[in-house]
């Protein structure tokens, strides 16, 4: 069945085959193509190929031919043989022997470079303080004097007081300093992570470390950075 | 936009004149436009000496063109300035050979030898040009024979001088970074430098 129905649909269509694939050819021989029509123009031509030849050897000898030198300098890790002494005659001249470095972008200058700040922005201003500390002696000032009026109100109330209590000489005297008014005192106790609860050890190591920090940051403060007095 | 095989063309000429490392930067550069130095770093994935370098010889060939792109602090400090490469002219180089020809056709053989040094050479100043004509000789060749020969090149517009080193681009415009009433005097002042972009388009206007 399947062999007759093949049959007919052959018949309809009509008988197709395909094309006897041919071997290609690289250079077939039957084809004749024309001569070259040099003619007059050989003498140009013949001047347009040296040209070229010597564009070519210039630009194979110029610096403007960048190398990567840094792979070459790995192939002679080895040792060095009688042989390879005549292959290093040839040395190419360095780019910055042939440019002229005004010609071009400041960015692109060896040596140079456009984010680079002039000096002068960096030179301290010795009148910025001056102002500064005079600002600063004046809040002084006035600090003292609002502060000596205040201590000028306080005997006058601790007077009075004094004569009505005489009798009551209690342990508040002691609260001059600052550690028994526990007010800014650090007691060494970290008053968030409790020590007994099992990260005593790092909490410590901490502490010191933050305390080494601080020390480190006040030394340098010191001496190093004058220049951020501009910006100040 | 350059075609796909224009650009690989172009790469090829690079390669043969500059060696693989310019031809990298020039690829990079004709594949994506203008770029930052930064930029063409990254992409070229280079070392930032090979790539100023490589930058350095196009520029000297006339093969890139650097401009400012506007914007950026009053100052300029924080304008980028950007890399164009120039597709034409790479072209060119395949056609030195018929440019001097040309040059030399119309012009005196002195000047046909200039005009050689400029395409083997890329920008050169007045001085350059003498100490490249003194080179061999006893006597120093005198500036004003050079002048000379330059022009005529110059009158025939086979050569013209270089702009600026940074153009700056204002809405569509190209001027030239001003450098305030001392930078025009130096400007009138400095020395005759060449280029040649005029000078191929006119060869190829009277060949074709």
């Amino acid at each position: 069945m399947a062999g007759r129905g093949y049959g007919r649909g052959r018949g309809r269509g009509g008988f197709q085959s395909y094309a006897r694939p041919e071997p290609f050819v690289l250079f077939p021989e039957d084809i004749n193509l024309p001569d070259a029509k040099l003619g007059e123009n050989v003498a140009s031509m013949k001047h347009l190929i040296k040209w070229d030849l010597s564009f070519d050897s210039y630009f194979k000898a110029a610096p403007y031919l960048l190398d990567d030198t840094e792979s070459k300098g790995r192939k002679r890790m080895h040792v060095e043989r009688f042989s390879d002494k005549k292959k290093i005659a040839f040395t190419r001249d360095s780019l910055s022997q042939v440019l002229y470095y005004d010609e071009f972008v400041k960015e692109l200058v060896p040596g140079k470079s456009k984010q680079m700040l002039s000096r002068k922005k960096f030179r301290w201003n010795p009148e910025a303080d001056a102002k500064k500390l005079a600002f600063f002696e004046e809040l002084e000032k006035k600090f003292l004097a609002e502060e000596g009026k205040d201590k000028k109100k306080k005997k006058e109330e601790s007077e009075d007081e004094d004569e009505n209590e005489e009798g009551k000489e209690s342990e508040d005297d002691f609260n001059d300093g600052d550690y028994n008014q526990n007010v800014d005192y650090d007691d060494d106790d970290d008053d968030f992570n409790d020590v007994e609860a099992g990260n005593g050890i790092i909490t410590l190591l901490m502490k010191m470390s933050i305390k080494i920090l601080w020390r480190m940051i006040v030394c340098s403060s010191c001496g190093c950075f004058h220049t951020s007095m501009d910006y100040c | 936009m350059a075609p796909k095989w224009g650009i690989k063309f172009a790469v090829y000429l690079i390669t043969n004149h500059f060696g693989k490392i310019v031809a990298k930067v020039c690829e990079n550069l004709l594949d994506h436009g203008a770029l930052t130095l930064d930029l063409v770093i990254r992409y070229t994935e280079l070392s930032p000496e090979h790539v100023k370098n490589s930058l350095l010889v196009l520029i000297k060939h006339n093969c890139v063109q650097v401009f400012v792109a506007q914007g950026g602090d009053e100052d300029g400090s924080r304008a980028k300035t950007q890399y164009m490469v120039l597709f034409d002219n790479i072209l060119h180089r395949l056609r030195f050979p018929k440019f001097i020809e040309i040059v030399s056709g119309e012009l005196d053989d002195k000047c046909a030898k200039f005009f050689e040094g400029l395409l083997r050479d890329g920008i050169l100043n007045t001085k350059q040009m003498v100490d490249r004509e003194s080179q061999g000789k006893e006597n120093a060749v005198a500036a004003a024979a050079v002048r000379e020969s330059l022009l005529k090149l110059l009158m025939a517009r086979y050569v013209e001088r270089c702009p600026l080193p940074e153009a700056r681009i204002v809405e569509g415009e190209i001027i030239t970074k001003k450098r305030g009433a001392k930078g025009a005097q130096d400007v009138i002042v400095m020395e005759k430098q060449i280029q040649l972009i005029q000078a191929l388009q006119k060869i190829m206007q009277k060949r074709t």
